[in-house]
């Protein structure tokens, strides 16, 4: 059981070192596109695309480690 | 479009009576990360494969053909998470065609997709060898070779041999069994995924320069053909989401499980593709793309400060690695859903046999891994067989996905009793005469507009993809005719099946036990407003209605009207 639990911990780490990180890449890449204005709308729309992915993520994240380990409900 | 049933189809079906009996089942094996790999070995994959062709058509607009085919997909994405949330069950877009259109279609959609996964298997693992041979350059000779006195010249016979070989050990992975090869998705899914993100991470930290990016976007924007052209080689990146529905009722809650996986495989394939094109055009200027449309993601890799000293060969490794897996998505999911149109009559139920053992569907995974590198065998006489295998990518996909936005629509209307833990946003309300609320999906409206018009461009510029698209549809129709003349089923109607009672299968095989009570409460509902008893009662005498074929408990019985089930 121990092996298990330690991968699912690498899991996780690694889930949440990734959101994290594609949230300020996201924010960089649209304040360097805002500086060209409306030109670079498709930098701008990508940015805000990175960092809906971590929001989104993050969630999803949190929703799994709510539901970890709950059963589904057992028939009466 | 309604679903044609047949309930009188069904009375002079001698051959179903011999249903097999099939005491094995495919077991749900595959969890949350599980299904997410499922998917993105599909669809990560066709980044590296697509970028180049596509800049090579799109030019200065790369991105924005990649926007356009995306938008196009984040639709088919939805439609199918409703759908694989709704009906967790193997087959993916061919089994919600079949629900919603009924026979006939439904072996149309499936056939096309099979298509599709065939080619993806002997592509990706094409690609995958050639990507091998950036470390063994001369396993890439070019040859001349005679049979029967025709020359092909330029064969690259050993290229073609190591990708018959990964073709071999793939599909001896998935007959050993779902959890083995699900784990190596897993592991292989989350090295490319961490690869992935450290070029783009990167990139746009070290190199991209936004002043070229609207530079190029300005200056070489291409006319409208090559515009359209690129974004109907950029759906090509996009097949991701069948393989999640594929492996749909392998996967433990699939209900809450599925949901969340496509949405996260949405938008990361999304953003992954805008990242990419966009990141190339602020990088470098698209000829040079174009010239090394063979090896793009190294190209810009290499172009990287830092990383791209190492970039060549370890973006090669990674390159090999992501396609062997597409092609795995592909061996996977050619079997499924072959096994699902088997056990509802589309093709001969001696593919529908699992394997006592390993509990997989051995007789798909051979025979269509077989015609997978029949395919291979026949590309490699070509001197590009990589163009002739994706040339005709694109048709099965986009036929596949627009008939799975029709049944999206109809399966709206005419079975809003089944529980969907996911809807596609965006909806009208409409009130049936049976009183009952509708639905009606304007982004499945969308999606279904989008995606013709894609199969419209396919036609019109992809030379190889508009014959031997239609050709592979027309031979599947031979099978299928010829396959229920032989078991005297109807050809054009549908066979009346039990959904309802597969549907409660369904749903207490995979733990819903919410989804199942919610059903049970909306079925009592329809039988109240319907009238049920009554619309039996005035079936022919001695009309049978076929059962689902369940998979686990090899539930083939009929019920005769008036006998209890």
């Amino acid at each position: 059981m121990k092996p298990q639990s330690q991968q699912l911990s690498l899991r996780k780490r690694y889930r949440t070192l990734v959101s994290a990180l594609i949230i300020p890449l996201g924010l960089i890449i649209l304040v360097r596109a805002s500086l060209f204005g409306l030109q670079a709308w498709t930098l701008i729309v990508l940015g805000m695309a990175f960092v809906a992915l971590g929001v989104v993520r993050l969630r999803a994240y949190a929703w799994n480690k709510q539901h970890q380990g709950i059963p589904a409900r057992k028939r009466k | 479009m309604a679903s044609k049933t047949a309930p009188d189809a069904a009375v002079a079906s001698g051959a179903a009576a011999k249903i097999e009996q099939d005491s094995h089942s495919l077991r749900r094996a595959v969890g949350v990360w599980g299904s997410y790999t499922w998917g993105y070995a599909d669809v990560g994959a066709d980044v590296y494969v697509a970028l180049g062709i596509v800049m090579a058509a799109a030019q200065g607009a790369t991105n924005v053909a990649f926007l356009f085919a995306g938008l196009v997909y984040v639709m088919v994405g939805l439609a199918y998470t409703e759908l694989a949330a709704a009906y967790p069950m193997a087959g993916g877009g061919q089994f919600y065609v079949l629900r919603g259109l009924g026979d006939f279609w439904g072996f149309v959609a499936g056939w096309a997709v099979l298509l599709d996964f065939t080619i993806d298997i002997s592509l990706f693992a094409l690609a995958s060898a050639g990507y091998i041979n950036f470390f063994i350059p001369v396993l890439d000779t070019h040859i001349n070779i005679s049979l029967s006195g025709i020359t092909f010249p330029g064969v690259q016979p050993f290229l073609i041999l190591e990708a018959t070989i990964f073709v071999v050990l793939l599909t001896f992975l998935n007959i050993i069994g779902v959890r083995e090869s699900s784990k190596f998705n897993e592991i292989l899914g989350a090295l490319d995924v961490i690869s992935e993100s450290s070029i783009l991470f990167f990139g746009f930290l070290f190199a991209f320069n936004p002043s070229m990016l609207v530079h190029q976007m300005f200056t070489q924007w291409p006319d409208a053909f090559h515009l359209a052209y690129g974004a109907s080689l950029a759906i090509i990146s996009f097949v991701g989401l069948e393989s999640i529905s594929q492996a749909s009722q392998e996967t433990i809650r699939p209900g809450k499980v599925v949901p969340r996986t496509s949405i996260a495989l949405i938008l990361t394939v999304l953003i992954y593709a805008l990242a990419f094109s966009n990141l190339s055009l602020a990088m470098l200027p698209w000829q040079s793309f174009a010239q090394h449309n063979g090896d793009p993601i190294a190209w810009l890799a290499s172009h990287i400060p830092v990383l791209g000293l190492i970039a060549g060969p370890y973006v090669a490794m990674l390159g090999a690695t992501l396609v062997l897996i597409s092609s795995n998505a592909g061996v996977f999911g050619a079997s499924r859903i072959t096994y699902s149109m088997a056990r509802f009559d589309l093709l001969p139920r001696w593919f529908s046999k699992v394997h006592p053992k390993f509990r997989t569907p051995i007789r798909t995974l051979v025979v269509f891994s077989g015609i997978a590198l029949v395919e291979l065998w026949l590309a490699g006489l070509s001197p590009n067989a990589y163009d002739v295998l994706g040339n005709m990518y694109a048709f099965g996909a986009a036929t596949a996905y627009m008939l799975v936005f029709v049944s999206l629509l109809v399966l709206r209307f005419i079975d809003p009793w089944t529980p969907r833990p996911f809807k596609v946003p965006l909806n009208l309300r409409f009130r049936g005469k049976d009183g009952e609320t509708r639905l009606l999906p304007i982004v499945g409206v969308l999606g279904f507009l989008g995606i013709s018009s894609i199969l419209a461009l396919v036609v019109l510029t992809h030379a190889i993809g508009r014959i031997a698209g239609p050709a592979w549809i027309i031979l599947g129709l031979l099978i299928y005719i010829w396959h229920r003349r032989r078991n005297k089923l109807p050809v054009t109607k549908s066979l009346k099946r039990n959904w309802e009672k597969e549907q409660m299968h369904v749903y207490e095989d995979a733990g819903e036990y919410e989804l199942a009570d919610e059903l049970k409460e909306n079925l009592a509902r329809k039988r109240r407003l319907h009238g049920e008893e009554e619309i039996e009662s005035r079936l022919p005498i001695g009309t049978q209605v076929l059962d689902v074929p369940l998979p686990s408990n090899g539930n083939h019985s009929r019920k005769r009207k008036g006998e209890k089930v």
